[in-house]
């Protein structure tokens, strides 16, 4: 049986019609989609915080979709280990509600970077790499964001590096400053949380799941979490 | 009613790329001698409490936990006369 996913949806969330086409046209697994104020239903395997602005973006990218009523939920899931995914504002969404470290702040060249990355993937197996995409590899996958540079403080940084899941890199995976499109610490594109369940990242792989529309390396990341789930309930 | 000022702005170590940005524009226009700019936020809140001592820990929990977040910004806060 494939797993159970949720899409949550914010006013101002515009990624959320993309990930549900991706699950259930692409992946065909059964999805709900949640509104901001309810709940994720507790029978549900993967949890999906869509991209967009949410709340307009008012006070800071994710400050006002991180105290809305649905994300008790998701914190609750996420502590019980359902995998959560958060991609673009969803990324900044988990940051701000604490449930993934540090912060995404303006681009450090203060425009909108809409165009394809490369990433390098850092992830040793797990739920959002399985054996499919081992470490190393590199993806490619587009970004849309004005809020993307992550920022952890100086402090955190040893403690958040067996956590970084992906970082910018040019087509041959070197992680160059050239490669970084706004600034991010240490090039980082993607964290997952210390237990592993949690991902953030600011690339879509939502939005590169068929051929036809410039790649499917988003698929790659959907997929894992899909086996993992399978291999969990196999036990 | 208590009236409050929020003030938040990127910590002194954070790169302010935005301010930066105006200074170089306003530098450009003529105004030679504006050294640094610092872009922030500014708050005007209405808070129903008797005077500051009862309202002081959720300002300052309201400030800490929603309007700055700390990893990036800090803020300062006085009341305004009524």
């Amino acid at each position: 049986m494939s797993a159970r996913w949720a899409v949550v949806i914010f006013p101002g969330s515009n990624c959320d019609r993309d990930f549900v086409r991706a699950l259930r046209d692409v992946l065909r697994v059964e999805v709900v989609e949640v509104w901001h104020k309810d709940s994720v239903p507790e029978a549900i395997d993967c949890i999906a915080i869509p991209g967009g602005f949410s709340y307009g973006d008012y006070l800071r990218a994710g400050a006002l979709a991180a105290m809305s009523p649905v994300m008790a939920s998701v914190r609750t899931h996420a502590e019980r280990g359902t995998l959560v995914i958060g991609v673009c504002n969803g990324f900044q969404v988990l940051c701000e509600a604490g449930l993934l470290p540090g912060v995404l702040t303006k681009n450090d060249t203060l425009r909108f970077r809409c165009h394809d990355v490369y990433l390098r993937s850092e992830l040793n197996g797990g739920p959002f790499a399985g054996t499919g995409l081992p470490q190393g590899e590199v993806l490619r996958l587009p970004i849309a964001h004005g809020f993307g540079n992550y920022y952890v403080p100086p402090e955190q940084r040893d403690a958040i590096e067996r956590h970084v899941a992906f970082r910018y890199c040019d087509p041959l995976g070197d992680v160059s400053r050239r490669a970084n499109p706004n600034g991010s610490v240490d090039n980082i594109a993607g964290v997952t949380n210390a237990a592993g369940n949690v991902l953030g990242m600011m690339p879509h792989p939502e939005r590169a799941v068929e051929a036809l529309l410039g790649g499917t390396d988003g698929l790659r990341i959907l997929q894992a979490m899909q086996d993992w789930v399978a291999g969990v309930r196999a036990g | 009613m208590l009236k409050v000022h929020v003030l938040v702005h990127l910590r002194p170590d954070i790169l302010d790329v935005q301010g930066q940005a105006i200074r170089q524009a306003v530098t450009a226009a003529g105004h030679g001698g504006v050294a640094a700019v610092r872009v922030g936020k500014s708050f005007r809140l209405e808070i129903d409490a008797p005077n500051v001592e009862a309202a002081r820990d959720e300002i300052e929990r309201l400030c800490h936990e929603t309007l700055s977040n700390p990893l990036l910004e800090e803020y300062t806060w006085e009341v305004e006369p009524s």
